[in-house]
């Protein structure tokens, strides 16, 4: 599969995603809810079921996004 | 504004309601957003101990949504507490929010109030994949399933027994016949929350109004993100809505103010403006339960650090932990 990879560049950190319109969070038990392109070092939430969700970005903002 | 301050709010909203106030906001803030979930039900509890039983509970909520189980466990642990419960909707209250509102004996509802349909998105281990990303599953709106079948029968012409099947086929090829028992089941238990939320008030509802409610908020917006303004509310769906008066508006407001400036609701959360060095560790806050008596906060931690591998100026942010922590 061809992997269309986005960058929103965001000064010195780059959020990355596989399409321009959709991030991707994680869904768990818990009320955390961050977006997948976090890594999860040690949370316990991780043990139980989760899944990970597209969420297409909904917003004003027209963003100046970098093609790889 | 910090904690103080909020307190000297929430005081004068409950002297001028002669009720005892509860606050729960789930943060939306970009990239570190949080929700209705079965963990706050402790945090609660905790509150309400804190409380004690009285005549009236107002809830003040803030939230895009969340678990729709929730709701059902938080409006009886309320009720543990009083005979009389409302929500105060200063802003969003969508989804799992407006969930719980259906269990409220009154909604308040300013001009900025917005509530939202309760037609879930579910997902298994069944549910497609995102094909952009394997690692995804994408959910499945339970109302589209219906509509789709709707479709089918309403447009297409599909009315005999055999035209029902080819198109119920089609629909099981594409979604893993699971995965589509998993939405009937929610299908069914949406309904019945909601049905059973209602039955909660002090005073029953007429016949009828609970399903004229259901009806609508489950099926008949026809859209996830429709908003759903207090006349809306109290003209079109007949919800409990009551209108706050000019003094008491502004509080609802400047409370909700003072969360959105201390979670920082308007601006994306970008832990590389903490990097000092090569590696930093970070707390963000972004939820609150809170009252006169204490103050909890959902706060993620982890570290953020700048790597020059693979991608030279790379900044990876790692969460190495995350829950509801007291604070107050």
């Amino acid at each position: 599969m061809e992997e269309s990879r986005t960058i929103l560049k965001n000064e010195r950190l780059h959020f990355s995603y596989f399409t321009d319109i959709t991030k991707y969070y994680l869904l768990t038990g818990g009320s955390g809810y961050p977006l997948a392109d976090f890594v999860f070092s040690s949370t316990p939430a991780l043990k139980q079921t989760s899944f990970v969700i597209p969420e297409n970005i909904v917003g004003s903002a027209k963003i100046v996004r970098d093609r790889l | 504004m910090a904690r103080e301050q909020r307190v000297e709010i929430i005081k004068k909203i409950s002297e001028i309601r002669g009720s005892k106030v509860l606050c729960y906001v789930t943060g939306d803030r970009e990239n570190v957003s949080t929700r209705i979930a079965p963990d706050v039900t402790p945090v609660f509890y905790r509150h309400l101990e804190k409380l004690g039983e009285c005549k009236q509970i107002d809830l003040f909520l803030y939230t895009r949504g969340g678990d729709v189980l929730t709701p059902w466990r938080l409006a009886h642990l309320i009720r543990e507490y009083t005979n009389r419960f409302t929500v105060l909707v200063p802003f969003r209250c969508y989804s799992a929010g407006t969930l719980l509102c259906l269990s409220a004996d009154e909604i308040v509802m300013g001009k900025m109030s917005e509530l939202g349909p309760i037609d879930p998105s579910v997902v298994n281990a069944f549910n497609p994949q995102d094909p952009n990303n394997p690692a995804a599953k994408i959910p499945v709106n339970i109302e589209d399933v219906y509509s789709y079948l709707a479709l089918a029968g309403e447009k297409a012409g599909v009315c005999s027994t055999d035209q029902q099947v080819k198109a119920f086929t089609l629909l099981a090829e594409r979604i893993h016949p699971l995965a589509l028992g998993n939405v009937h089941r929610n299908y069914l238990l949406i309904r019945s929350l909601a049905k059973k939320m209602l039955a909660l008030h002090h005073l029953p509802l007429k016949e009828g109004r609970i399903e004229h409610i259901v009806d609508n908020l489950t099926e008949k917006l026809y859209a996830h993100n429709h908003m759903i303004s207090r006349r809306e509310a109290a003209d079109e769906l007949n919800l409990a809505v009551s209108i706050p008066d000019t003094s008491f508006e502004p509080l609802m407001w400047s409370l909700y103010q003072d969360y959105a400036e201390e979670l920082a609701l308007s601006e994306p959360f970008n832990p590389s403006e903490k990097l000092i060095g090569g590696k930093t560790e970070f707390e963000v806050v972004s939820g609150f339960v809170e009252s006169m008596q204490g103050a909890d906060a959902f706060v993620f931690s982890g570290v953020v650090e700048k790597r020059d591998f693979p991608e030279n100026g790379q900044v990876n942010v790692s969460i190495l932990k995350q829950g509801w922590k007291t604070i107050s």
